[in-house]
């Protein structure tokens, strides 16, 4: 746990170590699921928070206070204090009991950028449920409310560093709901992950020399009308390919297509990058995919041990940038 | 569980409805301490205030960290030059003030308005250094729920929250905690006595019968419509004319002033009663002296209190705050001490030289070889038979001011009877002196117990009568037995009748105003009075001893949750047993129960998709929108990730679904 450490706090470092053994005791014999948890009294936690023990000092000055000068009203609030606290430790344990957390989902998106997990978490109970907190091994949070007996989508936004399938196989909920006197939480092993590219880096020019014999006139294709088909415009579609003339005359926008006219095909191989670091070579090649699909080329793929055939569009592009993701390396590597 | 810089509720802002209830809470609960606190510190704190406010609407940067730092080190120094020190009830209180106000203008997170709110707490509790009545209550009341609105606006981090939403939970939260702290209040055990030594805190000083009479003394005191304590009988209550309560004897006589003695033995001499008891409680308001008021005369101190030998009963300190006690009294009876030389002397001490008139009068009956009861008739039928008037307004004398009233103004109220009475008696060689306390008082038939005020102080004299003892005697009454019979207020025919500040004869205005009495007398009794003496009373009064008490408080205190507990587990047990009532599960319903009028019942145990096809089987017509509802709903239900948008076309799907009764011919 990566939490940043408050100076000023001392108990803090007892306190999370303290959490991290219990979280270690309590969930020893948990296997992340799929599916679906179910918050009950038994996978909940609660232990007062840093307000809640200051209150448990106030209370024990009040009552010293009252009892030295022997005053009533001071005993009446000192008593009604003391049980408030205690009710309110019921009320943040109850504010987490019969909350379902569902499996996520998250869009796949480049190393640096952030996923976007949508966790479905649903109410059980006919009582709204209210300043829950969702948290991440990595310190993550989203703040929510589920109404009763609803469901709800969560977004929670988590920070992705390097390529590959990122797990989000612990989530912590937690709540200081009504009085932040208590807070409770469980840990919840839903299997999540989000599949992370590799970040797009490097030379935006797209290898001439290497693989594609027409590749220079494929290269040309843009400034000329010598496109093979027109098709409806999609969402992603580049400004520059997009046939105005055509859309003109027609209803919607049109967009030209250059499959493979010709038979050119780019390879973008990892021979035909270079240098020490196998991360960055990965992030040309990233990079490459995307100007080839944004140049409306056919490419194919080409790493130690993986290849993706020559293709285009959204699912090829999925395809390859995938296998950068998931790419372990090769044996001579 | 640690918070990080991501979450909103830390760093970020706090909603401007979060510090609106904060900022109320405050000036709530700091309100009624502007009326004792410097006017520099009320003005540190409402600016305070106003820079937040202005904060949180975006007009004002949050104070440089140097300058709070110094603000604070200046309130502590303006503090300790204010007040000479730090430590202590009004120091701290206008400390706590000073940094409350502070403490808002770097309040950024939730966190630190939590810690706000319990300087609010404490705010609240330093107050009743000052005020328990009835209103102090309400005020309890009052800044105990804002302050708790405020705590949990600062728990809530739902961004869509609204300002309404915190009253309810913590409505809940105080009304839930209610019975604990009755329970608590009533059983957690009170001691005696502080923990450690404090200085005076009564800030109302000494008001009331003084210990010494100058004339004058007593008619200022009938000014005043104030409580001197009220006081509920066992049983029936006495007469009227019986209703002297005896407050400090005074024997020593300067020529003008009337003081006490010097010290005298503890331990009263006791008596021989000669009627039966009565016994009763008081509830005396704090006037920073020592002593107690009890029927003439008390026959044992309450705990904490001693009797003298003047039948004085004297607490242990200055009374500086609310204080019940009980006593027993007989109103009827007979000492049968003898009177020390010593005492005799300082009883029969005439100072030379003053009231030489009251002197000669008072010779020439002892001369004339009377008896002491003899004595006392002359000196009443004097009083009797000359023009003498009860009034609240004499003309004050000050040297020889007993001759003066008996000689030439005539003119007095009861300590110039009471005087002038006890003079001529000492001159007469009978040994005399004068008691003050107070005589009557109101009985509020509402709330069946009697109020003294300060307007029924009074004084009067006793005499020293071989076999029988000392002896009340009322010169006053002989002048105006209404006095005794009726108050102060029939006596005095000048004074408008004003009693709290309302005319006596404006009936209904004068009924309220008991009212308003009874209901403090009650909180009097069973809030603020409410301490280790009568919750022995309490205790035993419902049959419970000192050592049951700690088992029976333990029991309900767990005893308690655990009934919550077991209510609360049968209750999840019974919500298990029927089915989650979802939003799908009840449009799904909706469904079913169009179909089945129709004649297509669901069965208890058929699947969803199983009552489709045979639905559908029934009613070929309806059978596209039977199985897309159904895979729809099994979607719903069944598999996960499903989101809000498909449960829409769901809800619009069974919506739609309005099947005729008759299949349409085809």
């Amino acid at each position: 746990m990566n939490f940043p450490r408050s100076k000023t706090f001392r108990l803090r470092p007892i306190r999370e170590r303290l959490l991290a053994r219990i979280e270690r005791w309590a969930t020893r014999r948990r296997r992340p699921v799929s599916g679906s948890a179910y918050l009950d009294s038994r996978t909940i936690y609660i232990l007062p928070t840093r307000n809640g023990l200051v209150f448990g000092m106030m209370l024990l000055v009040m009552f010293v206070g009252a009892t030295n000068y022997a005053n009533s009203l001071a005993f009446v609030l000192t008593f009604l204090l003391a049980p408030m606290g205690a009710v309110s430790m019921w009320h943040t344990q109850r504010n987490l009991t019969g909350l379902v957390v569902e499996a996520g989902r998250a869009e796949p998106v480049f190393a640096g950028q952030s996923a976007s997990f949508r966790i479905p978490v649903r109410n059980r109970k006919p009582t709204a449920r209210r300043s829950l907190g969702l948290r991440t091994r990595t310190g993550e949070v989203a703040h929510f409310r589920v109404p009763g007996s609803e469901r709800k989508l969560i977004e929670l936004q988590v920070q992705t560093r390097a390529r590959g399938l990122l797990n989000l196989d612990r989530l912590t909920v937690f709540t200081r709901y009504p009085i932040d006197l208590f807070e409770a939480w469980s840990w919840i092993d839903v299997g999540a992950s989000a599949l992370v590219y590799p970040k797009p880096s490097g030379s935006h020019h797209l290898p001439e020399a290497l693989g594609a014999a027409g590749f220079a006139e494929a290269r040309a294709c843009p400034g000329t009308d010598d496109f093979s088909t027109l098709r409806e415009y999609a969402r992603g579609d580049s400004p520059k390919h997009v046939a105005w003339k055509a859309s003109a005359r027609s209803e919607g926008l049109l967009t030209k297509r250059f499959d493979g006219s010709g038979g050119q095909q780019l390879l973008l191989s990892w021979d035909a990058t270079s240098g020490p670091d196998p991360e960055a070579r990965l992030s040309q090649l990233a990079l490459w995919v995307l100007r080839a699909e944004e140049e409306g080329l056919r490419y194919e793929l080409r790493l130690p041990g993986v290849e993706v055939e020559a293709s285009f569009g959204r699912a090829h592009r999925h395809r390859c940038l995938e296998a950068l993701a998931l790419w372990q390396g090769s044996g001579h590597d | 569980m640690t918070d990080t810089p991501t979450a909103p509720g830390r760093r970020g802002e706090l909603r401007f409805s979060t510090m609106a209830w904060l900022l109320t809470a405050l000036l709530l609960a700091a309100a009624p301490h502007a009326s004792k606190l410097p006017i520099w510190l009320s003005g540190l704190f409402v600016v305070s205030i106003c820079w937040r406010l202005a904060i949180a609407m975006g007009f004002a940067p949050f104070p440089n960290r140097w300058l709070l730092m110094a603000a604070t080190i200046g309130t502590a120094l303006a503090t300790v030059v204010d007040y000479g020190m730090l430590i202590g009830p009004e120091s701290g209180t206008a400390l706590l003030v000073g940094m409350s106000g502070l403490k808002l203008l770097e309040t950024r997170d939730r966190r630190d308005c939590g810690l706000a709110v319990l300087l609010g707490y404490l705010l609240v509790v330093t107050w009743f250094f000052h005020a328990q009545e009835v209103q102090a209550g309400l005020y309890l009341v009052a800044s105990v729920t804002v302050l708790t609105c405020a705590l949990v606006a600062g728990a809530t981090v739902d961004r869509n929250a609204t300002w309404r939403d915190p009253i309810r939970p913590a409505l809940i939260l105080l009304v839930q905690a209610l019975p604990f702290a009755f329970l608590l209040f009533l059983l957690v055990p009170r001691i005696h006595g502080p923990l450690w030594a404090l200085p005076n805190q009564g800030d109302a000083g000494i008001t009331g019968i003084d210990d010494s009479m100058t004339p004058g003394a007593i008619a200022r005191l009938a000014e005043s419509s104030r409580v001197a304590f009220r006081t509920r009988f066992g049983g029936a209550p006495p007469g009227r004319e019986k209703l002297y309560w005896r407050g400090p004897v005074l024997t020593r006589f300067d020529g003008r002033t009337w003081t006490r003695g010097a010290p005298s033995i503890a331990g009263s001499p006791g008596y021989q009663p000669l009627s039966k008891a009565v016994e009763y409680s008081v509830i005396l308001e704090p006037h920073g002296q020592r002593w107690l008021f009890a029927l003439d005369l008390p026959s044992k101190a309450p705990a904490r209190a001693t009797l003298n030998r003047e039948y004085e009963l004297l607490w242990q300190t200055p009374i500086d705050r609310l204080l019940m006690y009980r006593v027993r009294s007989h109103p009827e009876y007979r000492q049968s001490m003898q009177l020390a030389p010593p005492e005799r002397a300082s009883n029969l001490h005439f100072p030379p030289g003053s009231n030489p008139l009251t002197r000669n009068l008072g010779e020439q009956w002892r001369k004339a070889n009377l008896t002491a009861w003899e004595r006392v008739e002359r000196a009443l039928s004097l009083y009797r038979q000359q023009p003498f008037v009860y009034t609240l307004s004499p003309p004050i004398a000050q040297i020889d001011a007993s001759d003066r009233f008996l000689f030439e103004t005539k003119r007095g109220f009861c300590e110039h009877f009471a005087s002038s009475f006890v003079l001529l008696m000492r001159a007469a060689g009978v040994p005399a002196r004068v008691i003050t306390g107070y005589q009557g008082g109101e009985m509020n038939t509402l709330g069946k117990y009697l109020i003294v005020r300060q307007s029924d102080a009074h004084a009067w004299a006793e005499v020293w009568i071989q076999d029988t003892g000392w002896v009340r005697v009322d010169p006053t009454a002989a002048v105006a037995p209404e006095r005794i019979e009726l108050g102060v207020h029939a006596a005095v025919a000048e004074r408008s009748r004003m009693i709290f500040g309302t005319r006596v004869d404006l009936g209904w205005l004068h009924r309220v105003a008991l009212a308003w009495d009874t209901l403090n007398n009650h909180w009097n009794e069973w809030v603020v009075g409410y301490g280790a003496e009568s919750q022995r009373t309490l205790l035993a009064k419902l049959g419970i001893s000192e050592s049951g008490r700690a088992g029976l408080l333990a029991g309900l205190l767990l005893g308690m949750p655990l009934c919550a507990l077991a209510v609360w587990l049968l209750a999840n047990w019974c919500g298990q047993r029927s089915q989650p009532r979802n939003p799908t599960a009840i449009a799904y319903e909706r469904f079913c129960a169009r179909l089945g009028k129709l004649g297509l019942e669901r069965g208890t145990a058929e699947s969803p998709r199983a009552f489709a096809t045979r639905a559908a089987g029934a009613r070929p017509d309806l059978q596209r929108d039977i199985h897309e509802i159904t895979e729809l709903y099994a979607t719903l239900r069944f598999a996960p990730g499903a989101d809000d948008r498909l449960f829409a076309v769901f809800q619009r799907r069974v919506s739609k679904f309005r099947p005729k009764n008759q299949p349409r011919r085809a």
